[in-house]
């Protein structure tokens, strides 16, 4: 087991007029390997919880397991460093965090506060950036003078460099291009088939549908669901009562079945479902 | 930071809430200036209680002042020991190896003390219970009068306003970063000198590369809505001064009447 969170409640700013509780009573656990997405209304606490998971933020109330090291109320583990190498959260506009003069410093800034030497950082850098689609010319470059889409992309590789075993990212995605975003979910795809944990948070369920196994579903601070993600959209109503829309394949198939079609819901892409309705149209 | 106090306004439904915000400046100046008056121990007593009296009609809990005093309380200890030390006045009450203690020290070091805490505890009242646009548009009005000599009233309450605005922002954009560059391993309390100074410039430069993109945006969007800081404008929100304006700004004049007079005989 990777992650494991036991009635975990969060109040931020607790004993103040301005207190507010975030988190009422999660239980969840994710295993090791797994890709997992994490959606739900804005405000529903989904930046909140990721953020136990490196222990930014503490439970005010119950306890979270990080494979092995307990974070609670009162103790934080005695080595936070090691739990924040482990997990590497990367927030929603990463880009934000750039701060050195070059982006091969600022790539290497994470791995070194971690102990690596000068060269293993180097080395490990040049290889995320390479991964994360910029080519040796941007290493010597200053991040302040990119574009928006390659700032974030540097910010993640800056998280890429440390090495975790879980990788946590806010809407990596939000305000990419279609290319860009389709290039960074297949690049955690890929480490997730290395056998990483990863968790996204995201509001574009047809990234849901064609990357992630399961679906965390967050409503008012709780986990509300917990399932395979095939599974979720089959859950028309309560997605809709929740004012999620269905992956774009999923509502297409779903309002060829409201016609008198029985097409498959699990269908994840274009190919197989135009197989399956000329099979019904042969019938 | 998450319970910062100093400057915050909290929003209550009390007596002091609901004063007129001039009033309550003008009442804060008067008494910054009363707390300097010498009146010994007894004047400072009045004032307390009078101080305090102010806490419980405006609603705050102790609790909240005690935490507005706090990130200052190794400022005042600082100034305490300074004084304590290099006063050299009246008798010698304690002496140790070159240490000297005077009693004219401790009496100025306990009045010292007493100041500084009224006067954070006045402050954090009015910030407290006066929201920081209602704040500004009180300082316009008192500072109008100077509009004349060519002073500029209004920029420096927008100034003023755009500042207390950002605040807010500015620490939560700390919070942000600084949680940001602990996930990259940075250990904000730890570490040795050069790791500090390298954890400060981790946050120190995104902030201001925000803070300065932020003001840029701010700015535009003035401009491009046609702002002209020199054009005369009328007001949504009006004051009115009331009958429970006059009432305490009378009781803020009778504290500082006894203090002068204490202070004289
Ligand atoms: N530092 C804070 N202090 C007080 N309240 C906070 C703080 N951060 C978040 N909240 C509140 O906690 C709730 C959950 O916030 P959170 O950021 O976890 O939502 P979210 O699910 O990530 O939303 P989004 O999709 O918009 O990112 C919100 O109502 C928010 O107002
Ligand atoms: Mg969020």
């Amino acid at each position: 087991m990777s992650i494991e969170f036991k009635s975990v409640e969060h109040t931020y700013s607790p004993d103040t007029p301005f207190a507010y509780h975030a988190l009422k009573g999660v239980d969840l656990k994710i295993k090791k390997g797994t890709m997992c997405a994490l959606i739900g209304h804005t405000g529903s606490g989904k930046s909140t919880l990721i953020q136990h998971i490196n222990a930014l933020l503490l439970p005010t109330a119950g306890e979270v397991n990080i494979e092995d090291v307990i974070i609670t109320a009162t103790d934080k583990p005695s080595s936070l460093k090691g739990l924040r190498k482990k997990a590497g959260l990367v927030f929603q506009f990463p880009e934000y965090q750039l701060f050195e003069e070059t982006i091969l410093k600022d790539v290497i800034f994470g791995p070194k506060n971690f102990g690596a030497t000068e060269e293993e950082a180097t080395s490990i850098a040049k290889e995320v950036l390479s991964l994360v689609g910029l080519d040796e010319s941007y290493l010597e470059r200053s991040p302040f003078e990119l574009s928006g889409g390659q700032k974030r992309r540097v910010a993640i590789a800056g998280i890429l460099a440390m090495e975790p075993e879980i990788l946590v990212l806010d809407e990596p995605t939000a305000g990419l291009d279609p290319q860009g975003a389709k290039d960074m979910l297949d690049l955690f795809k890929r480490i997730n088939e290395t056998g990483k944990t990863v968790i996204i948070v995201s509001h574009d369920m047809d990234q849901v549908l064609s990357y992630c196994d399961e679906v965390i579903v967050m409503n008012k601070g709780k986990v509300e669901e917990h399932v395979a993600t095939s599974e979720l959209f089959e859950k028309v109503d309560y997605l809709s009562s929740l004012s999620i829309d269905l992956p774009t394949i999923t509502s297409f198939i779903h309002q060829l079945n409201q016609n008198g079609f029985h097409i498959d819901h699990s269908i994840k892409n274009l190919n197989e479902l135009a197989k399956a309705i000329r099979g019904e149209i042969n019938e | 930071m998450n319970n910062m106090m100093i400057g915050r306004y909290l929003p209550l439904d009390s007596f002091i809430h609901k004063l007129d915000p001039r009033l309550k400046i003008g009442s804060l100046l008067i008494l910054l200036v009363s707390v300097f008056f010498d009146a010994g121990f007894l004047g400072y007593g009045i004032l307390g209680l009078f101080v305090i009296l102010l806490l419980i009609l405006s609603k705050l809990k102790f609790s909240q002042i005690l935490k507005a005093i706090k990130p200052m309380l190794f400022m005042i200890l600082f100034l305490a020991v300074f004084n304590l030390f290099f006063i050299q006045r009246g008798n010698i009450v304690f002496q140790f190896w070159i240490i000297k203690i005077y009693d004219q020290a401790i009496i100025q070091t306990l009045y010292i003390f007493i100041r500084l805490v009224l006067i954070i505890m006045m402050t954090t009242i009015l910030t407290a219970t006066t929201k920081p646009l209602d704040l500004t548009l009180g300082l316009e009005h008192l500072l109008s009068p100077f509009k004349k000599i060519g002073f500029p009233t209004h920029e420096v309450a927008m100034m003023i306003s755009i500042a207390l605005r950002f605040i807010p922002t500015l620490l939560e954009e700390t919070q942000r970063i600084m949680k940001a560059q602990a996930s990259r391993g940075v250990e904000f309390s730890e570490g040795s000198l050069k790791e500090k100074i390298l954890s400060i410039v981790s946050l120190i430069i995104p902030l201001f590369i925000s803070a300065f993109q932020r003001a840029e945006d701010l700015a535009n969007a003035m401009e491009s809505r046609n702002y002209n800081p020199e054009a005369e404008r009328t007001r949504y929100k009006q004051l009115h001064w009331q009958v429970s304006d006059s009432l305490a700004f009378t009781c803020v004049l009778l504290v500082t009447g006894t203090l002068i007079t204490l202070s004289l005989i």
